[in-house]
């Protein structure tokens, strides 16, 4: 590492900043972006369409954060904006979609028949000899069952 | 003589799936090409560690390969190349071992010109506008099984050469974790390894002829800390994650 050659071949420079110290850009750095839950695009066409107009979003990598209960079709909306952009990748996270409206919680249920006479139900329908006795017996066991 | 800082490549990183071996390409492309350039009047290039991670695959192949072509260019361009490692270079398979390793031939084939600092290492750099000399001194991180005590490591003696007077000039070089910054996402989408703290204390604020710098820290940024020497971070050449949209990929360039 003793290679002396520049600082000993050329003249002093001045130095190039506050102590000696300078900051140099890098050309042309990939843009990361995100589109934020308290974006208007979300929520109006116009300003989805807006995106990439005024942030170089070409070769971009965008991250989509929907608001909760975000509509679908408007986060589809801001996507395909963002790709036609020229991004070169997109990713939509997870958000909290609005619960699928019930409209009937729950249907009134049909007249149901008791145990008792759905036990006798199939006594009646029972073929016996003695039809009347077993009904008879049916009557008296369900009783004692307290049904 | 003008010194050109950079660090954290991460040639090896993904956003969103994607490789971003390309967008590194080009800054290094820049840096290199800048360097190289006799106009430009750069006598040192330093790296201050996080090449890859060493586990990365195909990736860590095609990092690795960026760097020998760097420092291959700059040697061969006369222009000095320091290599120190990062937390995310270091194999820990207790060898010491870094994805820095593979550079080390190019010491031998270029020697005076590339330095791979694996460990703390200290060397001559030349000689400085003000015609003082002008040494390099390393802090890397190292891996658990070659860990050292940065603090010890500088207390024992803050001469690194027996040429180095009161008037010489000082340029560390690491990557470590330096108190009061504060993390960006490279500690939280991109960490590896443990923090070992950068021994500031070790170099009080008057002395002047000392120049810090420290990788590790994807924001380009300065440190000041009242009573000690101001730390310089050059931050990565890209921004890797979404908590890095507002970077300004940079390099830093000093003249001492």
């Amino acid at each position: 590492m003793a290679k002396k050659r520049k600082a000993e071949q050329e003249p002093a420079r001045p130095n190039p900043g506050v102590g000696g110290l300078r900051v140099v850009r890098l050309g042309r750095p990939t843009v990361l972006a995100t589109v934020h839950e308290g974006s208007k695009a979300w929520g109006d066409p116009l300003w989805a369409a807006a995106l990439g107009v005024e942030e170089e979003l070409s070769g971009a990598y965008v991250r989509l954060l929907p608001p909760p209960g975000a509509d679908e079709t408007a986060v589809a909306t801001v996507r395909d904006q963002v790709k036609r952009a020229g991004a070169k990748a997109t990713w939509v996270a997870p958000y909290a979609k609005e619960a699928p409206l019930v409209e009937e919680a729950r249907r009134p249920s049909e007249q149901r028949e008791t145990h008792r006479e759905a036990v006798l139900a199939v006594a009646r329908a029972m073929a016996s000899v003695d039809a009347a006795r077993l009904l008879a017996m049916v009557e008296e066991t369900a009783g004692k069952a307290g049904i | 003589m003008k010194i050109l800082v950079t660090g954290d490549w991460h040639a090896d990183a993904k956003t969103l799936g994607h490789s971003r071996s390309s967008d590194v390409d080009r800054a290094v492309r820049e840096m290199v090409d800048y360097a190289v350039d006799p106009a430009s009047g750069v006598d040192v290039f330093c790296f201050l560690g996080d090449l890859c991670d060493p586990d990365a695959g195909s990736a860590s192949f095609r990092s690795v390969e960026l760097a020998v072509s760097a420092a291959v260019t700059l040697s061969s361009a006369n222009v000095a190349n320091v290599w120190v490692a990062g937390n995310h270079d270091v194999i820990e398979n207790g060898s010491g071992d870094t994805t820095l390793s593979p550079l080390r031939p190019l010491e031998r084939a270029y020697a005076g010109l590339t330095e791979v600092h694996e460990r703390p290492r200290a060397s001559y750099a030349g000689t400085g506008v003000d015609g003082e000399a002008v040494f390099i001194r390393s802090l890397p991180f190292a891996a658990t099984s070659h860990a050292y005590d940065p603090r010890e490591h500088v207390g024992r003696s803050s001469k690194v050469d027996w040429r180095m007077t009161a008037s010489s000039h000082l340029v560390v070089l690491a990557h470590l974790a330096v108190a009061g910054v504060q993390p960006g996402e490279e500690t939280t989408d991109m960490p590896r390894g443990r923090e070992v703290l950068f021994p500031r204390e070790c170099f009080p604020g008057e002395e002047t002829r000392t120049h810090l710098f420290n990788g590790h820290y994807h924001r380009q940024q300065t440190h000041e800390l009242a009573g000690h020497r101001p730390v310089h971070i050059p931050g990565a050449p890209a921004r890797f994650t979404f908590g890095e949209e507002s970077h300004e990929p940079s390099y830093l360039l000093m003249e001492v």
